[in-house]
């Protein structure tokens, strides 16, 4: 029980340490003075227009990267295959067990 | 001798994500994919000397005379190699998830196959570390080292950083 509590407090330190510093120099969303600046000479409509369209070019790229994304042939085989392999691997070793068991159960009777 | 281990452990989990920030400037989905990276190499150091280890015990046992003898002797450390086992591979299970996590917009069926397999390989280690039954112990014994799994996780794991490269 103590070996759990130790080991669990050491994987959330470890969330807690890795977490955060991938975020640490992502500043691309950030409010900065050039945006307040420009905000301030162009006023607030033209900003929010500008916002307005640079989601919907986001959008558009969005969907064009949808060739790698689910729904393809090989790799949904594969995707399927992991499937089969890992309830196969299931099925496999509780098979050996029950094989393991059996003589032992029928020789106690 | 435990109370020195544990301080050593405590800054290897802090210390071993760090090198993947190390030389990466701005860009932080450079810093994302090294954390895959770390992930791979996290779990070569966590399995390789514990699957050498365990079959050198095997061969040693059975060849018997000599060899039989230094397999006693390695006993001892066998305690040690599972805990830098289990803790390394947490370890790799974590920084692998973080990274498919932050990168979920780019997820095609290798990646989500690639993370169904490390849960999987994950769950089975854990209980058949931490529960006291014993028929789940005998069925995650059979599970946690099975060829087929163990394959299939490296099999996926080389698509998946060739599909990434492209």
């Amino acid at each position: 029980m103590k070996a759990l509590t130790l080991g669990l407090f050491l994987l959330l330190t470890l969330s807690v340490v890795t977490i955060p510093t991938i975020f640490a120099d992502e500043d691309e969303d950030e409010w900065d003075d050039d945006d307040e600046r420009e905000y301030e000479q162009r006023g607030s409509g033209d900003m929010e227009r500008e916002q307005e369209r640079e989601r919907e070019r986001e959008h558009e790229d969005d969907d064009d990267d949808e060739g790698l994304a689910l729904g393809g042939g090989i790799p949904d085989a594969i995707l399927y295959g992991t499937i089969a392999v890992i309830i196969g691997s299931v099925a496999y070793t509780g098979y050996k067990i029950y094989k393991v068991k059996k003589p032992k159960l029928s020789a106690s009777r | 001798m435990k109370t020195k281990i544990i301080p050593i452990i405590f800054l290897l989990l802090i210390l071993a994500p760090l090198p993947a920030f190390a030389d990466e400037g701005d860009d932080a989905e450079d810093a994302i994919e090294s954390l895959g990276w770390v992930a791979i190499g996290v779990g070569v150091i966590a399995n390789l000397p514990f699957i050498l280890f365990n079959k050198w015990r095997k061969y040693a046992v059975r060849a018997g005379g000599q060899s039989l003898l230094m397999a006693r002797q390695a006993v001892q450390f066998y305690k040690p190699i599972l805990n830098f086992h289990i803790i390394l591979n947490s370890v790799g299970y974590f920084a692998g998830m973080t990274h498919g996590l932050l990168l979920v917009n780019d997820l095609d069926s290798i990646s989500l196959s690639l993370a169904i397999t490390m849960t999987v390989l994950m769950i089975s280690g854990i209980l058949l570390r931490y529960t006291s039954s014993r028929n789940t112990k005998v069925f995650n014994r059979l599970l946690h080292g099975q060829f087929g799994l163990v394959f299939l996780l490296v099999a996926l794991i080389v698509l998946h950083v060739l599909v990434g490269d492209d």
